[in-house]
């Protein structure tokens, strides 16, 4: 449980590293990914606590986990999954068009 | 009468109607639009009217108690967003039946989603849904800058999507550490306990949410999306996210601030300075990239920075005026950028380029849109009698009465950039070239008359300020006063 | 007679809208009179002293009618000189020039009898609009590069006293037009933009020479004496170092004027020299100086109306403006050789011409030594300029230009009507000065007065053989480079740097926004050490 947070943080920055120094579309993709599960980490670690029972309230029971934050992790997985899902569509999209996956070879636009 | 619940649920309904009859018959996807969309601005309209007797309002999802219900609320300074709900969609989906030619229906789709996440973002008074809320109009907006499917489309697509998702990503966060710290997720509840928390973690929740927000409506040096997003999207969009969208996330932010940290604490911790000299540089560093572009669309998106520089600096100030001042350049910048971006899109019917050098000698084919076109740019920088005169009026008082003399100065600087590069494309349309390629465009119905109706909107703003004035004075009292709001929400 | 209470900038206004909707230039010019006539007609019923047509605007009251003497007389004065610039020009005006001429003079009227300041902008501001469209032609790039110049000048000045009006407003909490309570400096700098003060002078001479004569006309009679009457309205104490920089705007003026050889850029450069005349009488602020200022102004728009309009005949008739292919006209037009002597002599301020009366009255509100001996030097600068339009241009024989075509029948009757408008001015001085409510008791025409008068012209011409070399026509270009467009040029260069920074880089772009985030988070650690 020490580890939990400090991993959580580790995580994020391996993520934003990734997106930082990576060329790769779908590498980038993937670091964003990985700070967004970080989070859903977090929400889950803020919910838990030792000896808390799972939220599903149909038999008698004493200490549950938080429902709000895994509520709202599950949004955020489901919400991730999307966009995750339109990224990789534009991946594809823009591989047909640009021939590439390298990120610095796709500048049209600028100034 | 609740009619705000039905704000979400007539897109909504729209969306899946929209498929269906897509699939059935495709004649009928149009009436389907329209006639949500006039509804949605006839609910605004409705309460905008009526705010006397209405406003507040809460609607209570389901009718669970206050404290733990999802709740949706309207106040007067939901007002100044539902101004342009009552507006811009409208507009913008009339202006797209000719611009959109290809795959009309999806287009209708998306921005039926986006007008749900806007119009959600607006009355939730709830942290949960308004995460949901701000994705349901990202993951839109992504699609529909991508709509054009054009090289630039998809790349400004992938580039908006990337940003977009490590701004959301820190939103979330903060989202999540508000409540860790404070144990709710309720907009009324978190101010009371938010005041018991140590400085530094409000600071940093504060960081988050201006970073998460801030992406969203192109704070620089979070705005490097946008310009590229409008270069590749359709203009209807592009209205629609000017004109509404950016806005909404901005004014979320504002009530985020405003109403969790309070404006006390914005003076204790010199956050007010802050706020102003990033608005003054949001403001700047707009007007000065925007000197030296060559796209139209480019050009009005760095113009979109800089004005919204002008808003923060006024909601900055953390006063009742600069609120109102706010509130009101917000809705002139919205309608009278809205006719610019209509009536670009009118001029490149001729010329099929967005280029301005390539626009040379326009004037002799479209003399009608490019004669407005001029007045408009011109009237944008605040010469009267525009309704950005009136806004720049306010917002310089206001910043002068609260003693920030250098901000406001800037601001009339700025006001002088602003002339330097809107008279570019004003000379370059004025040019004469005789060997003008291609047939005199035929404007149609649909493509002339919301550039007519928001410039006459415009100018009667312009001359008659107090329409608008009227709606949005009472504002300020639901954010300087943060027990207004909670009483509004969780009852006495 | 019932009076009709209303600003007379309106009906101008009104007559350049219902201009749009005309046939031809007959139409529109016989609406334009009939515009005039009206004005004319309600100005003389304007009761003074009173605020009427007053409206609230944004909490502020509105005064869109508050008359004096002084305003009044002005824009006697606009009517006479607005309906001798239609009768020159309406046959050259293009079509969309008429409304503009008429939205810019109803402006004009508008602003000299506004109470407030937020009408004062407005009418400032649509002022440079209208003047800019004017300016303005699509097939000519001198008058795109002229025309943006204008408006980025006077826009600036514009800017410059919104902030002066927001200075005061929130200072005072009204917006009636008095001397401002703060932010004094700003009013002066969008005044001196206005009219052409000396540093800021620049846009005059490259709008007025580059522009089509009988826009330069109308131009020219108007934009710098409105400024002159904003600053009459606005200060309102006695400043005699106003009154100093009136003087040196008078002689850099002349001085400036004198190195030129396009007639219209002469002309140009002694508009900024004889504003300075109207600054001194402002600036001395005793009532005998303002009154001398305000009629210099009326004098002023009169002669160097006239003179403009004898420029454009010469341009419509021989095709040139520089004195060095001009020579022997007078034989060739008599009509405008005569009216435009008696300019000059009016302009050089010779006893029993107009400009005399006013320039008397300056020098005599005054008993500075600076500002005596300063208007002597402007005096004779001002002579000597003239003899060098009058003698290269229609006295010298030599160059014999052939004669194009002749004047027009309209442009003799608008140089003979106001010469003689002038004419009789200069002839009644003591009713001139009942119609400024003043009895000066000055005798214009006593010996000593006269030769007080005489002394410029006379030194003007003693020195003209001898500076005749340095003063000698010579070619010239049509734009000047200057430090305002250097400004400009290197803040765009420096802009096109710092946009590099957007290269479509999306790492970078990433980066941008994890640094503002760093950056808000060390800023609170840091204010939150203290």
């Amino acid at each position: 449980m020490i580890l939990l947070y400090p991993t959580i943080v580790l995580l994020i920055c391996m993520g934003l590293y990734t997106v930082l120094t990576q060329t790769n579309m779908i590498k980038i993709i993937i670091g964003i990914s990985i700070v967004e599960s970080s989070i859903i980490l977090l929400l889950g670690a803020m919910a838990y606590f030792p000896g808390a029972a799972a939220p599903v309230l149909d038999h008698p029971f004493e200490l549950v986990a938080d429902p709000l934050p895994q509520a709202l992790g599950l949004t955020a997985i489901v919400i991730n999954a999307s966009t995750t899902a339109i990224m990789l569509a534009l991946v594809i999209k823009l591989h047909n068009r640009y021939d590439t996956l390298n990120i610095h070879e796709i500048k049209k636009l600028r100034g | 009468m609740d009619l705000l619940i039905w704000l979400i649920i007539i897109p909504l309904f729209t969306i899946f109607s929209i498929g269906i009859f897509n699939y059935i018959n495709k004649k009928f996807v149009l009436p389907v639009v329209f006639t949500s969309a006039i509804l949605q601005s006839g609910i605004a309209i409705y309460y905008i009217i009526n705010r006397n007797n209405l406003l507040p309002q809460l609607y209570n999802v389901g009718n669970w108690q206050r404290d733990i219900a999802i709740n949706l609320s309207i106040d007067n300074f939901t007002l100044v967003i539902f101004v342009l709900i009552a507006i811009m969609p409208l507009l913008s989906l009339l202006y797209s039946i000719t611009e959109i030619q290809r795959k009309p229906a999806k287009f209708y789709l998306l921005i039926n989603v986006l007008l749900l996440g806007a119009s959600g973002m607006v009355m939730t008074a709830d942290l949960f849904n308004f995460y949901v809320f701000f994705e349901i109009a990202s993951i839109s907006s992504y699609a529909l800058v991508a709509f054009r499917d054009e090289d630039i489309s998809l790349e400004a697509a992938f580039e908006y999507l990337i940003i977009g998702s490590i701004g959301s990503v820190f939103l979330l966060l903060g989202i999540v550490l508000t409540y860790q710290a404070t144990g709710t997720l309720n907009m009324a509840m978190i101010p009371g306990r938010m005041a018991e928390i140590p400085v530094i973690t409000r600071q940093v929740l504060m960081s988050l949410f201006i970073i998460g927000l801030g992406v969203k409506f192109a704070l620089v040096p979070l705005h490097a999306w946008m310009p590229d997003a409008y270069q590749g999207s359709p203009i209807s969009y592009i209205v629609l996210s000017s004109g509404l969208v950016v806005n909404v996330y901005f004014f979320v932010l504002v009530r985020i601030l405003f109403i969790f940290f309070g404006v006390e604490f914005f003076q204790e911790t010199i956050f007010t300075n802050l706020i102003v000299g990033w608005g003054v540089l949001s403001m700047l560093f707009g007007h000065g990239a925007a000197l030296q572009q060559d796209n139209l669309k480019r050009l009005f998106a760095y113009s979109t920075i800089a004005q919204l520089g002008y808003v923060i600096i006024a909601f900055g100030l953390g006063t009742e005026a600069g609120i109102v001042a706010g509130s009101f350049h917000l809705i002139s910048h919205a309608l009278l950028k809205g006719a610019i971006f209509f009536t670009a899109g009118n001029l490149h019917k001729a010329t099929g380029s967005y280029q301005i050098r390539e626009m040379k000698g326009m004037a002799e084919k479209m003399p009608v849109m490019s004669i407005i076109f001029v007045l408009m740019l011109i009237a944008m920088v605040g010469i009267p009698p525009s309704n950005i005169f009136v806004s720049k009026w306010l917002i310089l008082s206001a910043a002068v009465e609260a003693g920030y003399l250098l901000p406001a100065f800037m601001i009339v600087f700025g006001s002088f950039l602003s002339l330097g590069y809107y008279l570019r494309p004003v000379i370059t349309i004025y040019t004469g070239y005789t060997g003008f390629p291609g047939k005199l465009p035929l404007l149609k119905f649909n493509e002339y008359f919301p550039t007519l109706l928001l410039a006459g909107i415009c100018l009667i703003i312009g001359l008659f300020p107090g329409y608008i004035l009227n709606i949005i004075d009472t504002a300020p009292e639901f954010l300087l006063e943060q027990s207004n709001f909670i009483i509004h929400i969780l009852g006495g | 007679m019932p009076a009709i209470t209303m600003n007379p900038g309106f009906i101008l206004i009104l007559v350049g809208i219902l201009s749009i909707f005309m046939k031809n230039n007959k139409q529109r010019f016989i609406l334009s009179m009939a515009g005039l006539a009206t004005s004319l007609f309600i100005i003389l019923g304007l009761p003074e002293g009173e605020r009427l047509l007053t409206f609230v605007f944004l909490d502020f009251e509105i005064i869109l009618l508050e008359v004096d003497v002084i305003s009044r007389n002005i824009a006697l004065v606009f009517v006479i000189f607005g309906a001798g610039a239609f009768i020159y020009s309406y046959k050259f005006c293009k079509k969309k020039e008429f409304p503009l001429v008429n939205f810019y003079l109803g402006f004009s009227f508008m602003i000299l009898f506004v109470g407030d300041f937020i009408s004062f902008f407005v009418a400032w501001e649509i002022i440079t609009v209208s003047a800019f469209f004017l300016i303005y032609d699509i097939n000519d790039a001198v008058r795109q590069h002229t025309a943006q110049y204008y408006i980025l000048m006077h826009v600036s000045g514009g800017l410059m006293l919104l902030w002066g009006i927001i200075l005061h407003v929130t200072e005072s909490g009204s917006i009636i037009l008095t001397m401002p309570e703060r932010g004094l400096i700003f009013f002066l700098i969008s005044i001196a933009v206005k009219l052409a003060f000396v540093g800021v002078h620049t846009w005059l001479p490259r709008t007025y020479a580059n522009i089509p004569f009988h826009i330069s006309v109308i131009l020219s009679a108007f934009t710098s004496k409105i400024g002159v009457y904003g600053l009459y309205r606005i200060i309102e104490l006695d400043n005699m170092l106003i009154a100093y920089f009136g003087a040196f705007s008078a002689i850099l003026g002349v001085i400036l004027a004198m190195t030129h050889s396009d007639i219209r850029k002469i002309l140009s450069y002694h508009i900024v020299s004889q504003i300075g005349y109207m600054i001194i009488g402002i600036g001395i602020g005793s009532e005998l100086g303002i009154v001398g200022g305000s009629f210099h102004i009326i004098n002023h728009i009169l002669y160097k109306g006239l003179l403009f309009i004898m420029a454009g005949t010469v341009i419509y008739s021989f095709g040139y403006e520089n004195l060095e292919n001009l020579g022997g006209l007078w034989k060739k037009v008599p009509i405008t050789f005569v009216t435009s002597l008696i300019a000059a002599l009016s302009i050089a301020g010779f006893p029993f011409f107009n400009g005399y009366l006013s320039k008397t009255m300056i020098k005599h509100s005054t008993d500075n030594q600076i500002i005596y001996y300063g208007m002597m030097i402007a005096g004779i600068g001002t002579a000597l300029s003239f003899i060098k339009i009058m003698y290269f241009g229609f006295i010298r024989e030599g160059n014999n230009p052939p004669m194009k075509k002749k004047p027009l029948f309209s442009m003799r009757v608008s140089m003979v009507f106001l010469a003689g408008i002038m004419m009789t001015m200069a002839l009644l001085p003591e009713q001139m000065e009942s119609l400024f409510n003043i009895s000066t008791g000055i005798n214009y025409f006593s010996a000593y007065e006269v030769w007080n008068g005489v002394q410029p012209i006379l030194i003007g011409l003693a020195l003209f053989p001898i500076l005749q070399k340095t003063i000698e026509p010579h070619p010239e270009q049509p734009i000047e480079p200057d430090f305002y467009c250097d400004i400009c040029n290197s803040f765009i260069e420096f802009d096109n740097k710092v946009s590099k920074i957007h290269t479509g880089d999306m790492v970078r772009y990433v980066s941008w926004v994890l640094f503002a985030l760093v950056l808000l988070l060390l800023n609170f650690y840091v204010t939150s050490l203290f």
